[in-house]
C-alpha cells in the first residue's frame, strides 16, 4: 500500500478511536464541568498526536522512498477534493450546533457539537482520500 | 472512469521496457500516479501529459486519446 494511503488509514483509525473514547466519556457525563472537559480534550489530543507520530514513523520506515517523495499533482488534487467534502460536513455541523444552542441553550452541548462536527469533517476527509486513492478521480 | 485513454503501457515497453518507476521519476510524479493514469483512473494535467509524451519520445496524441462525447 502506498505511503499516502497508509497515512490516511492511520489518521482515520486513530481519530475514530480517540474521539470515540472522548465522546463516550462526554455522553456518560464523566466530564462534569468545563475544566474536566478541557482536561479530557487535551488528553485525547495529546494521545492522538503521539499515536499518529508513532504510526507514521513506522509506515515511513517500511516505505522510506515513498514517504520522502513530495506530493504530486494527483495527490494534491485528492487532498483538495477531500478537504472540499470535509468543509460541507463541517458547515452542516456548525449550522446544527448553532440550532442546538437556540433550542437547547447549553454552551456545554454546543461546544461538543462543534467538536463533533470537526471530528466528522476530519473522518470524511480521510475516508474520501482513501476512496479517491483506490477508485481514482 | 476518465474519458481520456492512453497507450502508456505499450509505449513504455517499446521504449526499452521502461519501468513505471523510471517513467514516474523522469516525469516528476509518483509511481502510483503513473499506475492510476495507465488504468484510466486519473486524467493528468496538460503539462504532465506533455512530459510523458516527451519522455516516451512520441507525440502527445500517440499517447492520449479522448473517447468521450463532446
Amino acid at each position: 500500500m502506498p505511503f499516502r494511503e497508509k497515512s490516511a488509514w492511520i489518521s482515520l483509525v486513530t481519530t475514530l478511536l480517540v474521539y470515540a473514547y472522548y465522546f463516550w466519556n462526554v455522553s456518560n457525563r464523566r466530564a462534569q464541568n468545563g475544566a474536566e472537559l478541557f482536561g479530557l480534550l487535551i488528553g485525547c489530543v495529546v494521545v492522538l498526536v503521539v499515536l499518529q507520530i508513532v504510526f507514521h514513523i513506522a509506515a515511513a520506515v517500511r516505505t522510506p522512498r515513498d514517504a520522502a517523495t513530495p506530493r504530486d499533482e494527483r495527490e494534491r488534487l485528492i487532498a483538495l477534493r477531500s478537504t472540499n467534502i470535509a468543509f460541507y460536513v463541517l458547515a452542516s455541523g456548525a449550522v446544527l450546533a448553532a440550532m442546538g444552542l437556540v433550542f437547547v441553550g447549553e454552551a456545554f452541548a454546543m461546544a461538543n457539537l462543534i467538536l463533533l462536527s470537526l471530528v466528522l469533517a476530519e473522518l470524511a476527509k480521510y475516508t474520501s482520500q482513501i476512496f479517491f486513492f483506490r477508485r481514482g478521480l | 472512469m476518465a474519458a481520456i485513454r492512453n497507450d502508456i503501457r505499450r509505449l513504455r515497453f517499446a521504449k526499452g521496457e521502461m519501468t513505471q518507476q523510471e517513467l514516474a521519476d523522469r516525469v516528476g510524479v509518483t509511481r502510483q500516479t503513473v499506475i492510476a493514469i495507465e488504468q484510466d483512473k486519473y486524467a493528468p494535467s496538460l503539462e504532465t501529459a506533455f512530459r510523458i509524451a516527451l519522455v516516451l519520445g512520441v507525440r502527445l496524441e500517440e499517447v492520449f486519446s479522448h473517447r468521450g462525447k463532446i
